[in-house]
């Protein structure tokens, strides 16, 4: 039953939760990934696809004497894209959204990461920020809940826009859904 | 640790392949009311009709085959995708380039 998942319709997964779903969901989590697959596709912002190829491409360059591997990961994902994912378009009103989103929030909520011995940069943390933007406002422009497993970074876009609703004319709110939840 | 070296083998027009699916031009005779319906869901989606009513019956088709035999395993096929990788070359995956730092910064 549909109404067994929470949803009422497909749902736009962030890069985050497909990362969580494939390693580290609990049972519970994967029972609910495959009886959302039962009903819908996976609904993926363009973005998201950017962000996984880039990292595909660079482990490719990076991983010396490991490319086949890398390659058949990268093919295995593009099979998995094209027969469990619907890829949704990023057009003008995603556009549009994304550019208010950006310009009350431009700098991000949290600080780069950061582990041992390597760090992101700012740059890249500020790129990043920008991408979940992007992802946020396709969701919300195609009126779909988001599963993320990325809360620092949703969670105060969803509150901006219900603060501002009159700077988002037509769309909202950002209905978020954490996988914590859905392992609940 | 990354090491950085090599040009990537394969080009983009053979990872596009994999992704291109092609379409055929049918005439089918439908009752009006669900034609009404999917013209109002094309619309509230923002997609041609052709699309959404593709997407309907994709969804439909979908649980039917899944019911009765199962199905691509979502699971398995993620889990591939990201299987030979450790959680550091997940990030890169994730969207998150990381650096080495110098020490003392």
């Amino acid at each position: 039953m549909v109404s067994d998942l929470g949803l009422s319709g497909p749902a736009v997964f962030d890069t985050s939760a497909q990362s969580y779903f494939a390693r580290h969901a609990d049972q519970t989590a994967q029972d609910w990934l495959s009886a959302y697959s039962l009903h819908f596709r996976i609904h993926l912002c363009p973005l998201t696809v950017v962000e996984r190829m880039r990292g595909y491409w660079i482990l490719l360059r990076s991983m010396i004497g490991k490319e086949r591997a890398v390659e058949q990961a990268m093919h295995d994902y593009l099979r998995h894209l094209r027969d469990t994912c619907s890829v949704l378009n990023f057009d003008v009103e995603c556009a549009l959204v994304s550019a208010t989103l950006m310009a009350l929030n431009p700098a991000p909520p949290s600080p780069p990461q950061r582990s041992h011995r390597v760090a992101e940069s700012r740059q890249d943390r500020l790129s990043r920020w920008r991408f979940d933007i992007m992802i946020a406002a396709t969701a919300l422009v195609n009126g779909l809940p988001l599963i993320h497993n990325n809360p620092q970074d949703f969670e105060p876009l969803r509150g901006l826009i219900e603060r501002m609703p009159e700077r988002f004319p037509g769309v909202g709110p950002l209905n978020l859904i954490s996988v914590k939840r859905l392992a609940a | 640790m990354l090491k950085t070296k090599t040009s990537p083998r394969k080009t983009h027009g053979s990872m596009r392949k994999v992704l291109r699916s092609r379409t055929r031009r049918t005439t089918l005779t439908l009752p009006e009311p669900l034609v009404e319906q999917a013209e109002r869901l094309a619309k509230q989606r923002r997609q041609t009709l052709s699309a959404a009513v593709a997407g309907l019956m994709e969804q439909s088709l979908r649980s039917y085959r899944l019911e009765q035999h199962g199905g691509p395993n979502v699971l398995e096929s993620l889990q591939k995708a990201f299987a030979p990788f450790s959680d550091e070359e997940m990030l890169l995956l994730d969207g998150i380039v990381m650096e080495p730092v110098a020490d003392g910064e």
